[in-house]
């Protein structure tokens, strides 16, 4: 048992590169999300492995055997699709058993087969009507059952989640994770939802422009971000370019050093080198006493922790985002420094300025686990 | 119910609309005048429309039934079955309706196998010409048919199917080719591509995903348009006028021997039984009609 194995697959629509010499694999049993903006070739990669487009190079394997130009129909994977893509003029069970039907198993085995996968969905009582006669909700789950009563190798999902209403796709996404989970299925989950990526997935696939900028777990790709690209599309991260100084960094045309004490643990940063300095919200410290160094332009509350906009001394351009307990007052005039930063040149990570990791080491880590 | 209080009923409006009025406050009532003068319009306007439309039909079905009918009488002077009965002892015209009713099933079938491929795929691949292929079918109900059929019929000379069975079928196929072809097409791209990828998903071949999935959901449009084929072939007499007679003499070619040579009463019977099965496929597929299939199927894509 092997999974699923990309190599070196490329693909262009109309003269523009879609998907760019991907590599990629998923082990037996994990959910891996390909998460990326719209246009980041990842839905044209999920149809390359179900087979519905033909790859211009590069192959697909699953548990061993090449499908790169198998058809659809004789492929070992089943598909979600976004609008669940239900037979209108069929019930929910016709759907589901439709597969069945065409393997030619007695019809008390469908029967049976069905029946069990609709309980598993939830919708045993459901299986007479129509899919116009079922909430979104529930037709997401008929798609998912109709998927999974086949037992594929593999499931795709594309963007299973994207027409429910906020509420319902965080119900639905743990019930697909449990489901996955207990059946030990291999799944390639398509979302341009980070928060729906860093909850259900065992790895997450982050591309941009056909390529998988970063392939990792979801504490790596918060922890770090390879490229600026992965830190600005995961969670919340202020960007800035920065010098080193001072035990501090000098950061924009601001003037103060932001104090940053981990520099002192973290030798072999040259100093004077301009880095793309990166800091997430929860790592900037902000203190009302001391010298101050910024000044509040706004605050967010978020209930239990608030966030401020600050803007540094001198410098106007740049909005440093901070998470600060609710109880943390917040003048006009406060003092700023860096808990944890992480030094980007040519959107690539070259540092992680942190009390407790010695950086490359940790980076290096993270490497290792990276598609080619 | 107290619909005096609402005083004089202002001139142009009906019984039933003074019944309303007190029920609603006095401004709105008073918003409501402009509305009613444009119903009173409309409802003119569909008494002329059913006027224009079913006059001539009413006309038709006095003259079925008259005995003698002279002018100025607006209604016949007596009443009389006998040329329902004389048509229906007239071997030559009994006949023909047998012919008209083989004919249009039969023209509707073939129509069905050659345009159904074609309008499949229309629908789903980037033929090329595409939109002129669709234009030129539509054009070619555009001009004279008689021009048309006259030129047709030196070919026909050419290859002897001049008064054979084929070639009434080949002539009266040509009349419903726009609508086997366009209807369909449009109900077969009105179907979304996925629904397809979702079948081929789960195991079925192309031509399985085609008969369990994409015919049945063209199914309703795929319907109206052999209608629409069945009625043009049973209504169709230039061509088969032109190619069919005097072997192969249908209903509505029959229709101009007894015009010129019987009284009036006889052609009316005739164009009574002639309109029967149009009605009776008009009201049945009706839902389909007025459902957006047809109106779908005439969109220029």
């Amino acid at each position: 048992m092997d999974g699923l194995v990309i190599e070196h697959l490329s693909k262009s629509l109309g003269g523009r590169v879609v998907v760019d010499d991907l590599s990629l694999r998923v082990a037996p049993g994990d959910l891996v999300c390909l998460l990326g903006p719209s246009g980041c070739g990842k839905t044209t990669t999920l149809r390359m492995i179900g087979g519905f487009l033909e790859s211009d190079s590069g192959t697909i394997a699953i548990n061993g055997k090449d499908v790169t130009t198998v058809p659809p129909e004789r492929r070992p994977t089943a598909m979600v699709f976004q609008n669940y893509a239900l037979w209108p003029h069929m019930t929910v069970f016709k759907n589901v058993s439709y597969g069945l039907r065409l393997r030619k198993l007695a019809k008390d085995v469908v029967e049976e087969r069905v029946v069990a996968m609709l309980r598993l969905v939830n919708l045993a009582e459901k299986r007479d009507r129509h899919p116009s006669q079922l909430s979104g909700g529930e037709q997401q789950r008929v798609a998912l059952a109709r998927a999974l009563v086949l037992e594929p190798d593999l499931l795709l999902l594309d963007e299973p989640l994207s027409n429910l209403d906020a509420k319902l796709r965080v119900g639905v996404r743990e019930e697909i994770r449990e489901i996955q989970q207990r059946l030990g299925i291999a799944t390639v989950f398509v979302t341009h939802d980070q928060d729906e990526a860093l909850t259900i997935s065992d790895r997450i696939a982050v591309m941009s422009g056909g390529r998988i900028e970063q392939y990792d777990d979801a504490d790596g790709l918060y922890r770090l971000p390879r490229t600026s690209f992965v830190a600005s599309f995961i969670g919340v991260m202020s960007t800035m370019p920065g010098r080193v100084g001072d035990g501090g960094f000098l950061l924009g045309a601001s003037t103060a050093v932001v104090a940053c004490p981990a520099l002192a643990s973290s030798p072999g940063i040259e100093a004077g080198v301009e880095w793309s300095v990166g800091v997430r919200p929860e790592d900037v410290r902000v203190q009302a006493g001391g010298e101050p160094t910024a000044s509040v332009v706004k605050e967010i509350p978020h209930g239990h922790f608030k966030e401020l906009v600050l803007r540094l001394d001198g410098d106007g351009s740049t909005a440093l985002r901070a998470y600060v307990s609710s109880e943390t007052p917040s003048t006009g005039r406060v003092s700023v420094s860096f808990a944890r930063a992480l030094l980007y040149r040519d959107g690539h990570l070259v540092h992680e300025v942190a009390a407790s990791a010695p950086v490359e080491a940790a980076i290096g880590v993270s490497r290792a686990g990276v598609a080619p | 119910m107290s619909s005096v209080t609402a005083g004089a009923p202002a001139p142009g409006r009906t019984s039933q609309e003074t019944m309303a009025a007190p029920a609603r406050s006095t401004p709105r009532a008073g918003r409501r005048r402009p509305l009613t003068v444009r119903r009173v319009g409309v409802g003119i306007g569909i008494a002329l429309l059913a006027a224009f439309i079913f006059g001539p039909l009413l006309w038709l079905m006095l003259w079925a039934f008259a005995g003698v009918w002279h002018y100025p009488s607006l209604l016949p002077q007596s009443w009389s079955l006998s040329w329902w009965r004389q048509i229906f002892h007239y071997p030559q015209l009994v006949r023909s309706v047998g012919l008209s009713f083989t004919f249009a099933p039969i023209v509707t079938l073939v129509s069905a196998v050659v345009c159904l491929p074609a309008a499949y795929a229309l629908a789903r691949f980037p033929v090329p010409g595409r939109r002129t292929l669709l234009v030129v079918l539509f054009a070619s109900n555009a001009f004279p048919k008689i021009g048309l059929y006259i030129t047709i019929a030196g070919l026909f000379y050419a290859l002897h199917l001049m008064g054979t069975f084929f070639g009434v079928v080949l002539i009266q196929l040509l009349g419903t080719v726009v609508f086997m072809t366009w209807i369909p097409a449009a109900s077969f791209a009105s179907i979304p591509r996925v629904l397809e990828d979702a079948a081929r998903d789960v195991g079925a071949g192309r031509l399985r995903v085609f008969f369990t999935v994409t015919l049945p959901l063209a199914a309703p449009g795929i319907f109206v348009a052999m209608v629409l084929a069945f009625l043009a072939s049973f209504d169709e007499a230039q061509g088969t006028f032109l190619v069919g007679v005097p072997n192969y003499v249908t209903m509505p070619v029959q229709m101009y021997s007894l015009v010129s040579d019987y009284p009036p009463q006889a052609a009316a019977v005739f164009a009574v039984l002639l309109s029967v099965p149009s009605v009776a496929l008009m009201l049945l597929v009706r839902k389909h009609v007025l459902g957006g299939a047809l109106a779908r199927g005439f969109e220029l894509r």
